[in-house]
Parts: C-alpha cells; structure tokens; sequence
C-alpha cells in the first residue's frame, strides 16, 4: 500500500469516527428518550465545555508539543472575564483582552 | 421564513469568527510546514474539520505513528462532540431526515455552543443551527486555505491564537449566575489546567468536561434537596 494510500485511509477513518460522534445523537430521526440522571448531567455540559476551554487555553501556552505554563495569558485572561462581567460586550472583551495579551508580551 | 433563520444563524456565529481565523490560519500554516501538499493538507480539514484533532494528526503523521494511535488520539479529542450531539439534539428534533447527516458534519464547538445556551422552548432550530455550522465551515475552511498558503507572513508575537479563549472567556461569563454553574465551571476549569497536560491522547479535556456536569448536576441536588427540607 503506497503512503499516500495510507493517509487517505487514515484521514477517511477519523472522518468517519468522527461523524459517528456528531451525528450519534442528531441522524437518528426518533428522539432517544434520557434518564434523568444523564438529562440532569447533559444541562451542565455547556458551561463545563466552555470554562474547560477558556481556562485551559488562558493557563497554558503549548510550545512544541509541552504545555508551558503562561503568566500573560492567565492575567490577560482575568481582565478579559472581568470586562466581560461587567460589560456584556464581546468586541470590548476581545480588544481589552488582545491589548492586555500585547501590553503584558512588551513587559515581560 | 427557513432562509431567514438561517441567517439569523450566520449573523449569530459571526463574533466566533474572531477565534476561528486565526486559528484556522494557524492550521493550515502548520500542516504545510510539516511537509503536506495544500491539497492533502485542505483533504484533510474537509474529512476531520476539527481544528485540534487536524493538528494532532498532522503531528502524528509527521511522526510516522501507527494507524490506530494516529486514529485514535484523533477520535479521543473528538469524543466531546458525542456530548455535544446529545446536548444539541433536543432542539434539533423536528429536523428533516435528509438534513440530519449534514448538520451532524458540520456541529462545531461554536454551533454547540450557540445552540445549547438558549432554553429548550420547542421552537425549531434546525435552520439557525446549519446557519451557524455552514457559516463557520466556510470560514474555517478559506482561513485554512489563507495559512497554508500565505501564513508565514503574520509575525508569531501577534499572539492572535489568543482572540480564541477570549471568546470562550466571554461566552461562559454569563452562565455563572447560579451556584450550580458557578460550580461546574470551577471544577471543569481547574479539570482542564490539571488534566490537560497530565493525560495521555488528549483526554484530559473530556474528562474536565464530565467532572464539571457531574460536580454542577451534584450541586442542583443539594440545593434542591436543601430547598425541600428547608
């Protein structure tokens, strides 16, 4: 089997997979009916996601492949929530947060 | 009316595009610079179009890994959207048959996000959601095209992989204003900070994820149970 054929395979594979994990609950047209238990843990999973991506991507910084710990971003980061506490304005949250992110990568 | 809602979506997801050009440029940038075609690089963000498992794979490619471990980290990474599928579906049950595989391709982070925030009121998603989807597809897929083709003009300390925190950052501030979700955000975040770089094949986002609903749905019985004795 030549690389190349490989590679298609591969990536065919993980599309595949992946699809499976999307459409697992949206393709079948019956709705699946929940216990309560999974309906009750499914209504925190959003919040979950999002906090479990904004604090892991504020904290870290992956530089070949190590996760290094990143001091600007966790500050930048804490700005950011705080203008976005108070404000509810997305524009305003993502330019104090880049100017925090430029002004803390000048000082260090 | 389902032209309309449709584009309610796109106009909904146009602030995540903030998060997804630069991240979208980055990885089409880096999948060229470790040595694939543009075209087998654009293949590849069309089969798996997820960003982090697009850049794993590349990784592990470069690395001449295994079939299995190279498919498998990826679908590991992916695993959330089985959560996501689950959390979205109820409001997507009056989708047409012929749709359902297309939206389940093009679910995001961003079309989860956009969709599972609002209250499940039985009013029909199905429109906004594909708006949402197809709008950030697109999206994704031409910053791709930009980075792997032009990318290594953008100077690295523009920190620009910074804009996509800064969304999440902003899309969660909202949700903590019950102790339940305070709580769930808390143990998830702290989750990802220990997890991520302590577990193998990229589970540790997952299992932040799973430890924040658990902690979040503990929290709710506790208040409620507090409620009924009180």
């Amino acid at each position: 089997m030549s690389e190349h054929t490989l590679f298609l395979l591969t990536i065919a594979a993980i599309g595949l997979g992946t699809l499976f994990f999307r459409g697992a609950f949206i393709i079948p047209q019956k709705a699946h009916h929940l216990s309560n238990r999974m309906e009750s843990l499914l209504e925190f999973i959003p919040v979950s996601a999002m906090a479990a991506l904004a604090f892991a991507h504020s904290f870290y910084i992956k530089s070949g492949g190590v996760y290094e710990i990143s001091p600007e971003r966790i500050t930048a980061g804490l700005i950011a929530f705080g203008v976005a506490w108070f404000s509810k304005n997305m524009l305003l949250t993502f330019a104090v947060g880049m100017a925090a992110i430029w002004v803390l990568g000048l000082l260090s | 009316m389902k032209l309309r809602l449709f584009f309610d979506g796109v106009r909904e997801v146009v602030p995540f595009f903030i998060g997804a050009i630069p991240f979208g440029i980055a990885a089409g940038l880096y999948s060229v610079e470790k040595g694939f075609s543009t075209f087998d690089s654009f293949l590849m963000s069309v089969f798996i179009f997820a960003g982090a498992a697009q850049v794993a794979t590349v990784n592990l490619l470069t690395d001449n890994a295994p079939f299995w471990i190279i498919v498998g980290t990826a679908l590991v990474i992916n695993l959330r959207f089985l959560i996501f599928s689950a959390s979205v579906s109820p409001y997507l049950t009056q989708a047409p048959r012929v749709l359902r595989p297309f939206m389940a391709y093009f679910m995001t982070d961003s079309s989860f996000i956009l969709t599972a925030r609002r209250p499940n009121d039985g009013v029909d998603r199905t429109y906004q959601f594909l708006g949402i989807s197809i709008a950030i597809w697109i999206v994704w897929q031409a910053s791709f095209l930009i980075g792997a083709n032009f990318g290594n003009i953008i100077p690295n300390n523009w920190s620009l992989d910074f804009a996509l925190p800064l969304l999440f950052i902003f899309f969660t501030a909202p949700f903590l204003n019950t102790s339940p979700n305070i709580v769930a955000a808390l143990v998830s975040g702290v989750g990802a900070i220990i997890f991520i770089p302590l577990l193998p094949l990229h589970s540790g986002m997952i299992t932040a994820i799973l430890l924040g609903a658990i902690a979040g749905s503990l929290m709710k019985k506790y208040k409620l149970k507090k409620a009924v004795n009180a």
